[in-house]
């Protein structure tokens, strides 16, 4: 089954004064459940926007587009962000912990979220939470802020965070590039790891180094060359 | 969101103190205003009060208290004669300034004795409320007065060379600032005429009805007998009326001082939390990548707008007593550590313009979060 099913995916940036910047141009792309997806290209190619859509951040000034089966060029506001709150799991280049928060709230985050049937009570909340912490191996760091953990430690703090909702899939948008080699490995891994347990990945990156054993798209000027 | 709200607050530490020490200024002024503005009031129904039932027969448009009129004492006599007068609770009365030391202002009530109760009322009294049977400069004080000249019964104070011996000093009248009573020295008429060198003259005659004689009779009896245009008959209502339009001018003054606090403190919250919601902006859009509602995100910045007016708010409560204490104490009243009792009306007041302050003044900055898009989780500079 396909889990992401994008057709002639246009989307247009108005830059005012009439200037329009195309940064998708009738893109098409599926991803199946289970696959680990590489998305890779030059800077200003389009990844982030791609993103963007399959995430439901955005939606397509042209085109149809699929996740789960449901027609999310068309949904509301309100309806995408119900979908990104059961969904789908977001990593980010910068990781965008919440400062205020400790290590163990960040990752209780997302399940706040969740409403009508899937809404979790404050302790399992936090259940799951420290389960998780313990997957990505950070549960010693539980109670810390964000700003005393390294780079490494924080983007496993995001991984832990992208999974506590059980999402569709997991969209990380060059989740190595703030990290060392080591690192950034270690990431790597802990995706591959959650892919074995049948969460879908899609990863934008620039390393060849992280794309190994995943199926690897390459985009130009807004459309996917192979 | 109320719990992120707070951590949010408390990551920012000295920001949110800050603003919680201006909002705590504003409701610390807005309260001891308040609280000045509720004791005039009390001061001047104490006033109006304590002529309740009675009439004051004085010159025409010297309002109330009638300090600036004059009776010739014959005038006085045959007001005082009529038939719908109760001459044993009616009295001429003479009224002149006494000069002392202090900052508040001394009366000098000179009383026919044996009516002094149409001035005393039912004060309570420390030593004799009559003058009858007493030495001609025998007075009872105000409480104020008794503090003024810092007396007791059976101590004497002379004032302009003339000996005054105290016989009794009066307990205070209501919880406002000092009244009238509060601030005379009650004399034997005579002895006052003499002292004011007055004689022959009287300031005001206050009035009780006759047994089965109405009010509204007495004053229309009277002010046809007697008032010309020279005098006038002055009920307790009048009194008030002419009390609170002197105060008038100070009352539209506090309000107007309320009035520019409240707005410059919601105006004070409102652009900190602006600058806030700017600064979290990839914080915002984060939280909305991840699925909190938008709705959600209007409450995160809402509460945090509504604890810190809250916050600034209690402790403000919390202190109002102490300024206040000190502000009297340095107005030359009373000594430090008074404990007053806030009004209700007065911590209701505050408490409705902390929440106002809270939720006006996050309403457009908890707006423009609400429409922070989650794409901005993903802009890196
Ligand atoms: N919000 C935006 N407004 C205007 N132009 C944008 C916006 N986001 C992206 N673009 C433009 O769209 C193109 C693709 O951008 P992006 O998807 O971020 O590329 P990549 O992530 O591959 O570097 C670029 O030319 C970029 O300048
Ligand atoms: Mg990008």
């Amino acid at each position: 089954m396909n889990l992401v099913n994008g057709i002639n995916l246009w989307k247009t940036y108005n830059m005012g004064e009439g200037i329009q910047v195309n940064a998708l141009r009738g893109l098409n792309i599926t991803v199946n459940e289970g696959e680990f997806i590489s998305i890779m290209g030059p800077s200003g190619s389009g990844k982030s926007t791609l993103l963007n859509l399959i995430g439901g951040l955005d939606t397509p000034t042209k085109g149809d587009l699929f996740i789960d089966d449901k027609k999310i060029s068309t949904m509301t506001e309100k309806e995408l962000t119900t979908m990104r709150a059961e969904k789908i799991g977001f990593i980010f280049q910068t990781f965008n912990l919440l400062p205020s928060l400790t290590v163990r709230d960040n990752v209780e985050f997302p399940m706040r979220n969740l409403t009508g049937a899937k809404k979790m009570d404050k302790k399992s909340r936090i259940k799951r939470a420290e389960d998780c912490l313990e997957i990505v191996g950070l549960d010693h760091r539980m109670n810390y802020l964000p700003a005393k953990l390294s780079g490494g430690e924080r983007q496993r703090v995001a991984v832990a965070r992208a999974l506590v909702n059980h999402p569709k899939f997991i969209l990380a948008d060059e989740p190595t590039g703030n990290l060392d080699s080591e690192a950034s490995d270690n990431i790597i891994n802990l995706l591959h790891e959650v892919n074995q347990e049948g969460t879908t990945v899609i990863m934008v990156t620039h390393d060849k180094e992280t794309t190994k054993n995943t199926r690897i798209l390459k985009i130009r000027d807004g459309v996917i060359e192979s | 969101m109320f719990d992120i709200a707070f951590k949010d607050l408390t990551s920012k530490k000295s920001r949110t103190i800050m603003v919680i020490i201006g909002v705590m200024t504003c409701v610390l002024l807005i309260g001891v205003i308040s609280f000045i503005t509720y004791e005039i009031t009390d001061a001047i129904q104490v006033d109006a009060n304590s002529i309740a039932g009675k009439l004051v027969f004085e010159t025409n448009g010297t309002g109330y208290p009638p300090s600036g009129s004059n009776i010739p004492e014959n005038v006085s006599n045959q007001v005082l004669a009529d038939s719908v007068v109760n001459p044993d609770k009616s009295s001429a009365i003479i009224l002149a300034a006494l000069p002392h030391n202090s900052t508040t202002t001394t009366f000098l009530m000179g009383l026919n004795p044996g009516s002094e109760q149409a001035f005393i009322n039912s004060t309570q009294v420390t030593g004799t409320d009559s003058l009858v049977g007493q030495s001609n400069n025998s007075v009872i004080l105000g409480y104020q007065a008794a503090k003024d000249y810092n007396v007791t019964v059976g101590d004497t104070f002379t004032v302009k060379n003339e000996q005054f011996k105290v016989v009794g000093v009066l307990a205070k009248q209501g919880i406002g600032t000092t009244s009238l009573q509060d601030e005379s020295v009650i004399a034997a008429l005579p002895f006052v005429q003499n002292f004011a060198q007055r004689p022959d003259l009287v300031t005001a005659d206050i009035i009780t009805p006759n047994n089965g004689v109405s009010l509204g009779n007495a004053q229309n009896t009277l002010q046809n007998n007697y008032g010309n245009n020279t005098y006038v008959v002055y009920t307790q209502k009048d009194a008030l009326q002419s009390l609170s339009s002197t105060e008038s001018g100070t009352f539209i003054f506090l309000d107007m001082i309320i009035a520019m606090v409240i707005i410059v403190s919601a105006i004070l919250i409102m652009v900190v939390m602006m600058m806030s919601v700017k600064e979290k902006t990839r914080e915002i859009g984060t939280m909305r990548a991840l699925g909190t509602s938008r709705r959600r995100i209007l409450l995160l910045i809402f509460y945090e707008s509504l604890i810190i007016s809250v916050l600034g708010g209690i402790i403000g409560i919390i202190l109002i007593i102490p300024l206040y204490d000190l502000f009297i104490y340095l107005a030359g009243g009373g000594a430090l550590g008074y404990i007053y009792s806030i009004p209700l009306s007065i911590l209701l007041e505050v408490a409705i313009v902390v929440l106002f302050i809270g939720s006006f003044s996050g309403l457009i900055p908890a707006y423009q979060a609400m429409r922070i898009s989650p794409i901005e989780a993903l802009r890196y500079e």
